[in-house]
């Protein structure tokens, strides 16, 4: 798909249960260690209790819902194009021709998932776009001529 | 034809194994504590003298395995004892070649050569080596004669008044004071802690005469700024003393220094870009300077950093067309609302209203350094309201303009207001980015990282963002 359309092309939907299973695995520990720290103080205890399910719900029902739906990318034969960000709105872009190389990672859930974070490094830059489809990575930098 | 290094490679390749030393004085430790004598000690000495020749012998080996060879195609050097390495630097990648004829290397007859692509070490120049002074002249006429191409052949030699400009405007108190605190030290340790204490004695004594009834200690802090700047701005002055520049065709030919002369040879199509500088002080004084921004020039904090010292503002398109007639400024064509003052004052407002807040309340909590601290808080709002009078002129001068294949970029950054010359090919990438508030505005900051060993920020505030995508062609 991405080798026959310019863009703009968004991130599959896996990429954002991605992110909730992160951060659910993230907040796993947070319960656990303010019962064994916090035992004796039932004021400390409801105090970081509600600082953690605070902060992951944040994540859980904006932060990551938001970036989600800003995140987009394009290229046509001369530039580079990202859209993201979630309180600031960014466009990043780079030429094509100052593409030094392209590197792909894939953490285990995200290649469970058949995601990818795609780096694309430029001279004195780098631009990143996290969890894509692995082979629309592929293809769009197959069609910079880079191969993954 | 490969040459090996100029000798005196084999005296700087011993700072390698300055760690071998430590045979020598802890033989002499356990001499001194175990109270052997001078007999005792003498006795040992050829295990001194083993450590000092094994010492010079590995480096005259490394010497020999250190050679070199530059022709046409760039230059090769093969080195290593053990591990050999070779590396190779294509002609048409090296950015600067250059020379830095120290005067601790005069008396040996040797200069320091350098050469800088843009891959490798930001901190360093990827090739250094020590070859003779004629070599040196070869060298750089041959890259000067290869980078000649078509008739244009322009010299500029700038003014003694011109460099003292640039050597005040670009010196720094802190660094004179961190040089003048080590010179110092130094020297304390070499003639003894009488010196030291001598030294900051006279300093103490003229400080409290010359206090005129402000606290001794602020009068200190101001008089040791006061020094620090001097030093800085004697340092700046001797290296920048008999700048010329001059272009050949595509070689760019940079000299200046008294003691220590550093000559640069820059390919003009590898210049990044171009930065006509200005403070406060010379944007009211109608001055600036002009610096580039190339891999290997300006790299070391000793090197040589303008290339046109101090010009007039009206004449600094006639004094570019001279060197530069490539480069021109081109006037404002995309700027900011008047509406976005507060995007330019507010982070600097904050120092302004803090300061003085901060000195009253520490003045009321400790009656007993009023003094001192209403000096030091006096003191301290002057470069608060200095950036906040910079950020005031940037909000009327900064803006965008595209002049075919070149952007000009006018913003300020730190105590300086920048006009950037920028070739489109040498931008790394670009970054609008928008606030919430400036989403519903429309407009952008846009964030241009340009192409160099690592990456150089020039931040525009406040622009229409849809013009700016068009201009920068990121319409998708």
């Amino acid at each position: 798909m991405i080798a026959k359309r310019r863009g703009p092309f968004r991130l599959p939907r896996r990429a954002l249960l991605l992110w909730r299973v992160r951060v659910t695995l993230c907040a796993l520990p947070a319960p656990v260690l303010v019962a064994l720290f916090f035992a004796d103080s039932s004021v400390w205890r409801r105090v970081l209790s509600g600082v953690w399910i605070a902060a992951y719900l944040f994540f859980f029902l904006f932060f990551y819902p938001v970036m989600y739906r800003k995140l987009s990318f394009a290229s046509n034969g001369h530039s580079f194009v990202v859209h993201c960000g979630v309180f600031y709105n960014r466009i990043k872009a780079m030429e094509i021709r100052n593409i030094q190389h392209v590197t792909c990672t894939a953490s285990p859930l995200e290649k469970a998932m058949g995601l990818c974070t795609l780096f694309v490094w430029g001279a004195g830059g780098l631009i990143r776009v996290p969890s894509m489809d692995a082979g629309d990575a592929r293809a769009l930098s197959g069609g910079w001529g880079a191969r993954l | 034809m490969k040459r090996l290094q100029h000798p005196f490679a084999i005296l700087y390749n011993l700072r390698q194994f300055i760690w071998a030393l430590i045979i020598p004085l802890a033989r002499g430790l356990v001499l001194a504590l175990s109270d052997g004598g001078v007999a005792s000690w003498l006795s040992g000495a050829w295990i001194d003298l083993v450590t000092l020749l094994g010492m010079l012998l590995l480096s005259l080996l490394m010497w020999m395995a250190y050679s070199y060879e530059v022709d046409e195609t760039g230059l090769s050097v093969r080195c290593g004892l053990i591990v050999h390495t070779s590396i190779f630097l294509p002609a048409r990648q090296i950015a600067t070649l250059s020379a830095v004829h120290a005067f601790y290397l005069r008396p040996f007859g040797a200069v320091r050569l350098r050469a800088d692509t843009l891959a490798g070490s930001r901190e360093r120049a990827d090739l250094s080596l020590f070859v003779s002074k004629e070599e040196a002249k070869a060298i750089l006429d041959g890259r000067v004669a290869e980078l000649r191409s078509g008739t244009l052949s322009r010299r500029y030699r700038p003014r003694s008044l011109y460099v003292a400009a640039l050597a005040a405007f670009s010196s720094s108190s802190f660094a004179g004071m961190i040089f003048l605190a080590t010179l110092i030290s130094r020297t304390g340790e070499l003639l003894g802690a009488e010196f030291k204490s001598r030294v900051y004695g006279t300093f103490e004594r003229v400080t409290q005469l010359l206090a005129f009834g402000i606290p001794p200690a602020a009068a200190a802090l101001a008089y040791i700024l006061l020094f620090g700047w001097l030093v800085a701005f004697s340092i700046n002055f001797i290296r920048h003393k008999n700048l010329v520049v001059r272009r050949r065709g595509g070689a760019l030919h940079i000299r200046g220094g008294v003691f220590t002369s550093r000559e640069y040879v820059v390919a003009a199509d590898q210049l990044n870009y171009l930065d006509i500088r200005q403070t406060v002080l010379s944007f009211f004084l109608r001055f600036c300077t002009v610096h580039i921004n190339a891999v290997g020039y300006s790299k070391y904090s000793d090197d040589v950093s303008g290339v046109i010292p101090a010009v007039r503002v009206r004449d600094a398109a006639r004094t570019l067309g001279l060197v530069f007639p490539e480069w021109k400024p081109a006037p404002r064509q995309l700027r900011h609302n008047w509406g976005a003052l507060f995007k330019f004052i507010g982070d600097a407002s904050w120092g302004c209203v803090l300061i003085p807040a901060a000195t009253f309340f520490l003045r009321w909590l400790l009656p007993s350094w009023s003094g001192f601290v209403g000096w030091v808080g006096f003191m301290l709002c002057f470069p608060a309201y200095w950036f906040l009078m910079i950020r005031l002129i940037d909000y009327f001068t900064s803006g965008i303009a595209r002049d075919g294949d070149r952007l000009t970029l006018h913003y300020s950054s730190g105590y300086y207001l920048h006009t950037i010359i920028l070739p489109i090919d040498r931008i790394a990438w670009v970054c609008l980015r928008q606030s919430p508030i400036q989403a519903m505005d429309k407009k952008c900051d846009v964030l241009i990282y340009s192409y160099a060993e690592h990456s150089t920020r020039h931040h525009i505030r406040n622009l229409d963002r849809q013009a700016v995508q068009e201009m920068l062609g990121l319409e998708l």
